[in-house]
């Protein structure tokens, strides 16, 4: 009986991931399906997509691609990559800064200025995306790379200084004074001993806060001007044309990157000091 | 490291008050009016339970926190301006604080790194002052490889490389066992000699204070109870609070019967004692204090004497070369005793005749202070 039970929650498990993951599987292993005209029907293995976008010649007929040129393709990744590059230098600088300072030390509102700091995490994507272009309309602001990296700060900080602040809380606080107490001034305590120690913390923030951009869709859309289009909203506008197996090759290279960076800044931020 | 002549006041700190909110509202006396005068070659011990303020006037010298009011000189320069970075104290801190991604000799280094001092002479002092603390050949572990007693030194060593003019300790040797701690102690007071500078030494343990000190100033509620060597303050404690907190003893109330300029004789309810105090008058009321290792049990064959206390052993406890002897005596009493081990054994239920010499009696003076919250 108590066998039996095991096997049904073994079972129950393997389902569960099953549910997870299938999709994604289903897109990596058809971007390698070379049937250009039903997505879901296997026909043969073929890297036919791939050299489709990167502006390969293959024997694939113009109408079964979306991307009519590789070059726009490769603009909106750059202005994603330009993007978040940006939005990720400024938003570490921030979070950081902030979360030092709430961690160590006394001001007035401080509790409510970490409650602040909480509030774009869950702050609905679509009210962010619409307040923020009513700003930028309001302000007389054109819409273009400045205003999205602009707008993609407001949320990353947040991710950033939490990541920063759990690492802060876990550091013995005397350990900065002990620093103090053998005559290095703030400055010096937070180059030579603060800074070392939430490093991890730091690039942990940094390269989450580097895929988030890079993935973000509802703020971005609002924002973007029309020569400034991101990867995620180049796509959407081409999965308005239907779906063709391109995307599938997109989608896993996206994937790829993804995991790589998020595997990357998972070992930064558990990294012992 | 040269032995200057020493200061008597090299450390002044005058009318110290600090008071600290609390969560229910209140507001607790950490500092309630401390003075205190500290020579610049002195072993001083702060001694009192937790929340005393011993901590809280180590972190203000040390210029970790603030006073509400008052002033610390040292060597004659108000310390109180400077920021902590800036005054000539350093700190051994209770977790020892070292720095987790530095190596040991980069720790021990720390404070030379910061000011600047050439790499040659950096490293010829940091090895000099590893070797202080007895630990050589380790600058290049990591704190974490080390055992607790291991970085206690490398705390103590990145404390005195700066050469300050008095180190600050917050019961640094709290983490250590018994046998490292007794060692410690020992190494610490010869540090001090050689070094010929002032420790300030923050512990809640008594007889840790009672072995290194030059001085203890004993601190409850934020005031200090008594201000002596530790032979004053284990023999002559100034207060109840004193009494009870250094070491074990016998504490009874009584009333004074006769006074002459020899001897003295107390009523404590049933049982009379003699004790050695020209300050008692006839018809006062008194609080005694004898310690358990000032009794000694008659033999049975000496003529009985007056200055004995008559009482029912209850319990004999072995421990080691002593026997801790708890009675109680005709007016219900309980009296505790330590008398050397005999090959004789003692049985609960014998009576027994506690005797005393009339000096060891030591009257407490009535000055009863509750801790006082505002």
């Amino acid at each position: 009986m108590r066998k039996l039970l095991n096997h049904l929650m073994s079972g129950y498990g393997a389902l569960f991931f099953i549910f997870l993951y299938a999709p994604v599987i289903l897109v990596v292993a058809y971007s390698f399906n070379s049937n250009p005209v039903n997505v879901m029907i296997w026909k043969e293995f073929s890297f036919d997509w791939y050299i489709n976008l990167f502006g390969g010649e293959t024997n694939l007929s113009d109408s079964s691609a979306y991307v009519e040129s590789t070059d726009q393709l490769f603009a909106a990744l750059q202005v994603s990559l330009t993007v978040a590059a940006f939005a990720t230098i400024v938003s570490t600088v921030l979070g950081t800064s902030v979360a030092v300072a709430i961690a160590r030390y006394r001001f007035r509102l401080q509790g409510f200025y970490r409650l602040l700091l909480m509030v774009p995490m869950v702050m609905p994507d679509i009210v962010l995306g619409i307040a923020l272009l009513i700003f930028f309309v309001g302000v007389g602001m054109n819409l273009g790379v400045t205003s999205i990296v602009i707008g993609h700060c407001t949320f990353l900080t947040s991710y950033v200084f939490i990541v920063v602040s759990a690492r802060l809380a876990g550091m013995n606080p005397m350990i900065e004074s002990a620093s103090a107490d053998l005559g290095a001034n703030e400055w010096q305590t937070f180059r030579r001993v603060t800074l070392p120690l939430i490093l991890p913390g730091v690039i942990g923030g940094a390269l989450l806060s580097f895929i988030i951009s890079m993935d973000d869709l509802v703020i971005t859309y609002f924002i973007s001007g029309v020569d400034s289009t991101t990867l995620p909203v180049f796509i959407m506008s081409m999965i308005r044309r239907g779906i063709k197996p391109e995307i599938n090759a997109i989608a896993t290279m996206m994937l790829m990157a993804s995991v790589l960076i998020a595997s990357a800044g998972i070992y930064f931020k558990s990294r012992k000091a | 490291m040269a032995v200057s002549d020493p200061t008597p006041d090299f450390l002044k700190i005058k009318n110290a008050f600090r008071h600290f909110a609390t969560p229910e509202g209140g507001s607790v006396r950490a500092l309630d009016g401390i003075n205190l005068n500290v020579a610049s070659n002195e072993f001083i011990t702060l001694l009192g339970p937790s929340g005393c303020g011993k901590t809280t006037l180590l972190n203000i010298i040390a210029g970790f926190e603030r006073l509400d009011s008052g002033s610390i000189l040292l060597g004659g320069s108000s310390l109180l301006e400077l920021p902590a970075h800036q005054r000539p104290v350093n700190t051994v801190f209770q977790s020892y604080a070292l720095f987790p991604h530095l190596n040991i000799g980069d720790n021990v280094g720390y404070g030379l790194d910061v000011a600047g001092v050439a790499k040659k002479e950096r490293n010829r002092r940091v090895s000099e002052a590893l070797e202080m603390v007895g630990l050589s050949g380790v600058e290049k572990r990591r704190p974490s490889q080390l055992s607790g007693g291991q970085q206690q030194r490398v705390a103590l060593a990145r404390a005195i490389i700066n050469r300050p003019k008095m180190l600050l300790l917050d019961e640094p040797l709290s983490a250590l066992d018994r046998n490292l701690r007794s060692k410690m102690q020992i190494e610490l007071k010869n540090l001090q000699s050689e070094l010929g500078i002032c420790f300030l030494f923050v512990t809640h343990d008594q007889e840790e204070a009672l072995t290194m000190s030059d001085r203890i100033v004993v601190l409850n509620g934020g005031k200090i109870e008594q201000l002596g060597t530790p032979d004053e303050i284990y023999h002559r404690p100034a207060s109840r609070f004193v009494t009870e907190f250094i070491g074990e003893s016998n504490i009874f109330s009584g009333r004074v019967l006769e006074s002459t300029p020899e001897f003295s004789r107390v009523d404590l309810g049933g049982a009379e004692v003699i004790c050695n105090n020209p300050t008692l008058s006839a018809g006062e009321q008194v609080s005694l204090l004898i310690r358990p290792e000032h009794f000694h049990l008659k033999a049975a064959d000496e003529p009985s004497s007056s200055r004995g206390l008559t009482a029912v052993l209850e319990q004999s406890v072995f421990i080691g070369r002593d026997h801790q002897l708890h009675c109680r005596m005709g007016n219900g009493q309980e009296v505790s005793a330590l008398i050397r081990s005999s090959f004789k054994a003692l049985q609960a239920g014998q009576p027994l005749t506690l005797e005393y010499d009339p000096a060891a009696w030591h009257v407490i003076p009535e000055r009863e202070r509750v801790n006082e919250v505002i």
